[in-house]
């Protein structure tokens, strides 16, 4: 059975390409618009694996996050950040915040599959 | 604009270009800070706080000058008060600035839209591929089997080269020993008079013996009663002869239906040997050609198979790089936002006019630039559409 893997990011073409590079890979693709929406979906359902934005209204990455790992279902599941960040403070808030991994855009599909198949085993 | 452009009066139009130049450099200065590089921002700060300082000396020296002038005390300053210059200059930078903004969400506004467009299209591309490359494969393949339809193809041509070869050497084989069959045959067929001259003379013998028994059984009646014996034993050969002579009977009857069967034997072995196995062999060499060419065929499909399957790979990898190349429009897209924010609080801060309070509030703005540039930054640190780094907690 495909691994399930929510995708948040509030740019519709990011959302559209890492589907694209995911499902292409044979995994089953959820996708949420930003961290509220995706904190609704997550309690509703579970997923294997969840790739976030940071910045994102409503609710960016990092809060998305702190939410999830206090969510008994999302406290071991693999949350990678994939972002324009890239400065070693945001890097290390999210490692703070409870993140498995940091991506900083733009992503290569090799490398992001990569980092998923190193990630989920 | 056109009240921009307009000379100023001398003394006036010298005090109005250092409120003019810190008002640029300051904007310098935002920008500077908005694009990491604070050297260039505290310079551009300085500059403008010396700016400043001048202006505030005239503006001093030019009360002091009027204080002596006039001995009555000057009143508070007011925003009726500012220049209406200054006003028009800044009214002007403010409709300027509304224009960037607009320009900018007018760029980013079609650029999501492209880069929606094209992103939309290299995922139908990459399925319509996918779905290409699962067709190719059902077409080269057989159902249960790794191995290619060509190298299946390449295989049966070779394998049936080798039974038809072997077919045509086994027929050839046959049509010769059906030669030597026929003369073994024609052997026989000249032996059938000797064994059926062998067979009259045993009927001859056979009627001869009989004749002798009759004979004897005659004298052996005249003997009477002393010749009682010997007419049986002439009874008892006379019977052995004409059994001798039935058996010779069945015998010539079987030797004629062998003669019969040897003479068809010899006419079918005859029809054997006379096939023109010319023309089977003329062709074997056809035969051959033609299956050399299968193989050849099937040895050129399986190249392209190979190369259809690296033509895939080839392209994944494209729609890869264009994958991350689009990224551009969600990176691109946070620097726009991000620099019309700063265009748009330039524009709130233009909206003072108390060219009286101008020293206080470029310190201000300082403070708010130093205290803006702490907690805010730029969300974009991408230069390139190199793929970002990657690390794992």
């Amino acid at each position: 059975m495909s691994k399930h893997i929510l995708v948040v990011d509030d740019s519709v073409s990011i959302r559209q390409m890492v589907e694209t590079t995911l499902k292409a890979a044979h995994y089953q693709v959820t996708l949420a618009e930003d961290g509220l929406d995706a904190l609704e979906k997550c309690k509703a359902s579970t997923f294997d694996f969840v790739l976030t934005d940071q910045n994102m209204p409503r609710m960016d990455g990092l809060s998305l996050i702190k939410s999830l790992r206090s969510l008994v279902t999302f406290q071991r599941t693999p949350i990678v950040v994939l972002t324009t960040e890239s400065s070693d403070d945001m890097k290390q808030r999210g490692k703070a915040a409870g993140a498995t991994g940091w991506m900083v855009k733009p992503f290569s599909p090799d490398v992001l599959l990569n980092v998923m198949r190193r990630v989920l085993g | 604009m056109a009240e921009v452009a307009r000379p100023l009066k001398q003394g006036e139009s010298v005090e109005y270009t250092w409120v003019w130049v810190s008002i640029i450099v300051l904007l310098v200065a935002w920008g500077a800070t908005y694009t990491q590089f604070p050297t260039l921002a505290m310079v551009a700060v300085s500059l403008a706080v010396g700016a400043t300082t001048v202006f505030s000396v005239r503006q001093s020296q030019h009360d002091s000058q009027k204080k002596t002038e006039q001995t009555n005390p000057l009143p508070s300053p007011s925003s009726d008060e500012v220049p209406p210059r200054i006003r028009a200059i800044n009214s002007a930078l403010r409709e300027l600035l509304a224009e960037c903004e607009q320009n900018i969400q007018a760029v980013k506004s079609t650029q999501d839209d492209a880069v929606h467009t094209l992103s939309t299209s290299f995922s139908a591309l990459r399925e319509l591929v996918e779905e290409q490359q699962t067709l190719t494969k059902s077409l080269m393949t057989f159902e249960g089997s790794e191995q290619s339809y060509a190298a299946h193809l390449k295989d049966f041509a070779t394998e049936t080269d080798e039974t038809l070869m072997s077919f045509i050497d086994t027929t050839e084989k046959v049509s010769s020993s059906t030669q030597s069959l026929m003369t073994q045959v024609e052997q026989i067929y000249q032996a059938m008079p000797t064994v059926e001259k062998a067979l009259s003379d045993i009927d001859a013998i056979s009627s001869q013996t009989n004749l002798l028994a009759l004979n004897a059984a005659i004298e052996a009646a005249r003997a009477g009663e002393a010749g009682r014996g010997f007419a049986v034993v002439a009874d008892e050969v006379r019977a052995l002869s004409t059994r001798s002579t039935e058996f010779s009977g069945v015998i010539t009857q079987q030797m004629s239906m062998i003669g019969e069967m040897i003479t068809n034997l010899e006419k079918e072995a005859r029809f054997v040997a006379s096939i023109d196995l010319s023309q089977v062999t003329n062709k074997k060499d056809h035969i051959k050609g033609q299956l050399g060419l299968i193989a050849g065929k099937a040895s050129q499909d399986l190249s392209v198979t190979e190369a259809l399957s690296s033509l895939n790979t080839r392209f994944s990898a494209t729609v890869g790089d264009a994958i991350r190349g689009m990224q551009f429009g969600d990176i691109n897209g946070q620097n726009l936002e991000h620099t019309a924010g700063i265009i748009s609080m330039i524009t709130d801060q233009l909206d003072t006019h108390n060219i009286s309070h101008l020293e206080t509030q470029m310190e201000d703005y300082k403070s708010q630039l130093v205290a803006k540039g702490q907690l805010d930054h730029n969300p974009v640190s991408a230069s390139s559409m190199d793929a970002g780094d990657v690390e794992l907690f």
